[in-house]
């Protein structure tokens, strides 16, 4: 009878070992990437990639009595880890990434308020300032050829979304601000108009591609008309992306009983849905096991997989099929990337760059930016 | 024969809904509520410089039917009627019970108190942050956060700050995770630095389109996502015709 219990015991104990090493190998399993201190005084906040492979880290000054930080420490590492930059920031200003040909981006401003955007070279020259952003957003095009000050929703009622050359800083296009429609109410007075949700420039040959209500366009800065049009994606617009070169995912919804929440992927030169995928929620319930159907954390790796990365450190993988050049629902693989680990949005959203998702941790006053491939 | 059983099926769901009814009630009394609702699509003609085109849009249109069961003798009985517009796609209705802390006693379909935007034990919110302040010029909005303990504010439930419809979902550097509503005035609100996504947040569940309640929706949880946050808080807009307002005109400290 003892040995039994012993036995057992002995068994738990190897078993618990076990575990623990199984979770630590999961939350430690991805490659080291960058490891830097933590200034004196600040705090880590978040990460920035640049397609090149250069790393920025922002580090905020602590002030344990306030909310809220004025001062701030932003690091530029390049692809082997060499320190290009380090510059100390004031009075409301952030640094905010890299464009997509490696240019700095600063911003200043408040949570939904952009007062000014600064775009700096790596010696610190500015190349492009915008001023009274507002609650516009920053758009780029896949090739950093063209940068958009977008105004989604109500905004874009009455503010224009424009377009600046990043080249030379200058005006290419402005679109609105578009007048809401006359009737904007149900007759019991509820508000519905989505306005405008989707405002993509290319970077190619002029083009661009706007979404309002259910309506996507493919249109051209200088051009009458539309190259095409999906007059009815299946539900109002809720936001869309570019995910490379051929691909635009949008997603939807149709606020009916079962709520409905849609994705569809087009080829955005033709306007061609090539995939679909539709969920329904019913008592805070999703009908279909699948992810939230929204593109902000959708992406593409080289091989055209789709991934969708959760907040619970879970990734969902849909492949692709190559011979018929499109996705199946109901073949989804679930991997875990950080076990027991939520996505730290204070802290540095994880980034996927071609199949690999970049996080940050902080261990022991220093920043540790990891990556991991998802096959 | 047909005619028949439609209307036999219309007097079960009639008495089951008031059977529901009487036999949900409570010994405070309650206010109970269902929706008559329709699915609408709406065409709408778009002037894009010199191009016209159309779009559609979809929405719920929905009547909301309240009735109060009085308190004391246990004699129940339904009554009201008020419309109410919108549509909450997750209960939308059946006979569904709803008991209202009365958090909008001006009727103004907004808050009375950002007080009740969040219930933290041993905790109360207070403005750290006001609009426009000398020091922050372009701060166009308030920060709410918790005292004593400003930690105590991370992860706690918020709850709506109006009477509307989610309008939008989305995460940016500055605001971190970020929601906005439009209310029944037309009017749109912003709460941002929110923890996570609040759609695939399952203590939330939040959708575009669903219709919130102020101080009883759940819309988020609190946290400092934003770029230059030092510590849990949220950051309250207010647009009014598209310019940024105080929101303490329409919500105090109470």
């Amino acid at each position: 009878m003892k040995n039994k219990f012993l036995a057992y015991a002995l068994l738990i104990f190897i078993g618990s070992i076990g575990l623990i090493n199984f979770s630590f190998s999961q939350h430690s399993g991805g490659e080291e990437i960058l490891r830097c201190e933590i200034p004196q005084g600040f705090i880590y906040k978040s990460f920035y990639l640049s397609s090149s492979g250069m790393k920025g880290i922002i580090f905020l000054q602590h002030q344990p009595d306030r909310l809220y930080s004025d001062l701030s420490i932003f690091e530029v590492f390049d692809a082997d880890n060499n320190m290009l930059l380090s510059k100390v920031l004031d009075s409301g200003w952030g640094f905010r990434g890299f464009t997509p040909d490696n240019k700095l981006i600063l911003s200043k401003g408040q949570a939904d308020y952009l007062s000014e955007i600064k775009i700096i070279d790596m010696q610190g020259k500015e190349l492009i300032s915008i001023p009274e952003v507002g609650s516009r957003r920053l758009v780029f095009d896949l090739y950093g050829r063209d940068l958009a000050v977008a105004a989604f929703d109500y905004d874009a009622a009455y503010l224009p979304s424009v377009v600046y050359d990043l080249a030379s800083g200058k005006e290419k296009f402005r679109l609105g601000p578009v007048p809401l429609p006359k009737s904007n109410k149900n007759k019991e007075g509820n508000f519905y108009w989505t306005g405008t949700r989707i405002f993509l420039p290319i970077g190619k040959d002029n083009l661009f591609l706007w979404g309002i209500g259910a309506t996507i366009l493919l249109q051209k800065y200088d051009g009458p008309g539309y190259i095409w049009k999906i007059n009815d994606i299946g539900g109002n617009i809720s936001e869309g992306k570019l995910l490379n070169e051929e691909y635009l995912a949008v997603s939807y919804f149709v606020p009916e009983r079962k709520y409905k929440e849609g994705l569809a992927i087009i080829r955005w030169r033709d306007g061609q849905i090539v995939f679909r995928m539709e969920n329904y929620i019913v008592n805070n319930k999703r009908e279909k096991n699948l992810p939230v159907l929204s593109v902000d954390m959708l992406h593409l790796d080289e091989n055209n997989n789709l991934f969708f990365l959760q907040d619970d450190g879970r990734v969902h993988k849909f492949h692709f099929k190559k011979e018929n050049k499109t996705w199946d629902e109901n073949l989804m693989t679930t991997h875990e990337y950080r076990l027991g680990k939520t996505i730290a949005a204070g802290k540095g959203r994880p980034q996927v760059i071609k199949g690999h998702i970049y996080y940050a941790e902080e261990e022991d006053g220093q920043v540790v930016i990891r990556r991991i491939k998802i096959n | 024969m047909r005619g028949s059983i439609k209307l036999k099926v219309l007097l079960i769901g009639f008495f089951s809904f008031l059977f529901a009814l009487l036999a949900n009630r409570n010994s405070e009394g309650a206010v109970y509520a269902f929706e008559i609702c329709t699915l609408r699509t709406y065409t709408i003609e778009c002037i894009d410089g010199t191009n016209n085109f159309s779009t559609t849009q979809y929405y719920w249109d929905c009547v909301t039917y309240f009735g109060y069961i009085y308190d004391g003798e246990g004699t129940g009985s339904s009554g009201g009627g008020e419309s109410n517009g919108g549509g909450d796609a997750d209960d939308p209705g059946g006979g569904g019970e709803i008991i209202y802390p009365d958090l909008d006693k001006n009727n103004d379909k907004v808050l009375d108190c950002y007080q009740d935007l969040m219930r933290i034990a041993n905790n109360s919110l207070v403005i750290t942050s006001g609009f426009r302040t000398t020091a922050r010029p372009n701060h166009d909005g308030i920060d709410i956060g918790s005292t004593p303990d400003r930690d105590s504010c991370y992860g706690q439930i918020i709850f709506s700050v109006c009477e509307g419809v989610v309008k939008s979902i989305y995460f940016s550097d500055e605001g971190g995770w970020t929601v906005t509503f439009i209310d029944d005035n037309g009017n749109t609100w912003g709460i941002c630095h929110l923890l996570n996504n609040p759609k695939s947040d399952s203590s939330v569940n939040l959708y575009e389109g669903k219709r919130v309640q102020p101080g009883i929706t759940p819309v988020g949880r609190c946290d400092s996502t934003g770029s230059s946050c030092d510590g849990p808080h949220i950051h309250l807009s207010l647009k009014i015709n598209g310019a940024y307002a105080d929101p303490t005109v329409y919500v105090s400290g109470c």
